[in-house]
């Protein structure tokens, strides 16, 4: 089986968005891994239907989320609109993932061209992004490999049938994860990282 | 000469946007990719945080080897959506409540929550970082009281983006037509004399040199420019001999043809806009 392991850095800043409340719009310190597929595949929503209820993205290939190597976050104040009390966040706080920062996924599958200085568009309002570290190898799942783990992301749903996990973000879709390696959870190895692949 | 420019489609109406499969595949559908060189022709301020006390301060980042004035993307696309709602005299639709329904949105997007519909944002810009160093220099300022009855001033201190900072401006238009890439650069020109940042009736002008139109999606960016010291003209220069990326090379617009180009879109509208001249 085919797989890559990459980082990336941002080139723009941008957002993961997570809490956001009392004009205040925190982002989370991982990109999801259909931000991280949709980017390299260059697929992009043109419009939405904000009324439709949410339906899983499939890909022709596999990724775990985008762990922060090296993330640097910052508090900007918003102040936008020219109207008061219309629209959306008005005047508000955000936090910015600040270009420059790192991040580290794992694909597999069916890949799309990787190449290393190639670069896409991810995360809200789609900030360009260059990868900065590639390697692409044949890889085995085993039982046994060992070595630091990146994390998985899950579904609701599945992460119940887990028996231990370390939970690193948790949000009403889906759930970024890290996972012991325990001697019946598949995983592989790329470039010196343990991808763990369980079996659901 | 012919170039691919005009080859694009004329103009996308909001309701062909719309007709289009929700998700597409930028490379499929086609991109465009526009560099220049952004310059500050007077001092800026673009203000990211809240600061302390009577302090105004310019958003710095570490990128690329150095601390670097940051200039929002936000802070553009803001004076450019203004400048095009102005300029194509577009009716019911503010920067507070788009409309989803005009060239303006159909270019740069929009909810609204109204109806619940979402437009992305077919022109991709990014945050700008200076090629100069950030310099921490707190200027003293006073500001007088508009009443005449008040005589003490307020002293104030902001540390500002001096004129002459210049910012590499990398765009991507995602799905172009000929009227997104003209009234892209038209309005950008006009932005340009009314400023951008704190208090642009004033200050924050700036100037655009467009130094290459790749027909495609370039492997270019920020770092890639800032990197390699401060001669930025000349990276980009090297860049347009061989683009990385799924580009067309021998489509690449740049030189004499590109300034043509961006003098006669940039001064008429018709150029660009359907309505006659050579577009």
């Amino acid at each position: 089986m085919k797989a890559a392991l990459l980082e990336f850095e941002l080139d723009s800043s941008t957002q993961n968005v997570g809490p956001f409340y009392a004009g205040h719009e925190d982002t989370l310190r991982y990109l999801t891994r259909e931000a991280v597929c949709s980017a390299l595949l260059y697929a992009d929503s043109i419009w939405q239907d904000k009324n439709t209820v949410y339906q899983p993205l499939t890909f022709p290939f596999e990724s775990t989320p985008a762990e922060p190597v090296d993330v640097r976050t910052v508090e900007v104040i918003y102040n936008a609109g020219d109207e008061p009390d219309q629209g959306l966040l008005r005047f508000g706080k955000q936090v910015l993932l600040l270009p420059g920062s790192r991040f580290r996924c794992a694909l597999w599958g069916d890949l799309p061209l990787l190449v290393e200085g190639q670069v896409f568009l991810i995360g809200k309002k789609r900030a360009p992004a260059r990868i900065v570290r590639l390697v692409v190898e044949n890889v085995c799942p085993n039982y046994t490999a060992e070595g630091s783990t990146l994390p998985v992301q899950l579904a609701p749903d599945a992460v119940i049938h887990l028996r231990a996990f370390a939970p690193l973000v948790a949000t009403q879709r889906y759930f970024i994860l890290r996972l012991p390696l325990t001697p019946n959870l598949r995983r592989f190895l790329i470039g010196g990282y343990v991808v763990p692949w369980p079996e659901m | 000469m012919t170039t691919f420019i005009e080859q694009l489609p004329a103009r996308w109406e909001v309701s062909q946007l719309l007709a289009t499969p929700g998700r597409i595949n930028m490379l499929r559908e086609g991109v465009i990719t526009l560099i220049g060189v952004k310059r500050l022709e007077s001092e800026a301020l673009f203000v990211s945080s809240e600061g302390g006390g009577t302090l105004r301060e310019t958003a710095k980042v570490a990128f690329a080897g150095r601390e670097r004035y940051w200039w929002l993307a936000r802070k553009v696309a803001g004076v450019l959506r203004r400048v095009m709602l102005t300029e194509l005299q577009v009716q019911n639709c503010t920067v507070d409540r788009p409309c989803i329904n005009c060239p303006v949105c159909g270019l740069l997007g929009g909810l609204n929550t109204d109806i619940n519909r979402a437009l992305a944002s077919r022109a991709k810009l990014q945050d700008l970082l200076s090629v100069e160093e950030y310099e921490y220099e707190e200027k003293f300022r006073i500001r007088q009281p508009d009443d005449p009855n008040v005589t003490s001033p307020t002293p104030f201190q902001e540390v500002i983006v001096p004129p002459g900072t210049r910012f590499p401006f990398i765009v991507r238009i995602v799905k172009p037509s000929r009227f997104d890439l003209g009234v892209f650069l038209y309005a950008n020109r006009i932005a340009d004399g009314l400023g951008y940042g704190n208090y642009s009736k004033l200050r924050g002008d700036a100037s655009t040199r467009w130094l290459a139109i790749f027909d495609g999606f370039a492997h270019v960016s920020a770092y890639d420019l800032l990197s390699n010291g401060e001669d930025i003209d000349g990276r980009i220069k090297t860049l347009v001999g061989d683009p990385p990326g799924p580009v067309k090379k021998a489509s690449t617009l740049s030189g004499e043809p590109l300034e043509k180009l961006v003098r006669q879109w940039t001064s008429s509208k018709e150029a660009w806009s359907g309505e006659s001249g050579p577009a």
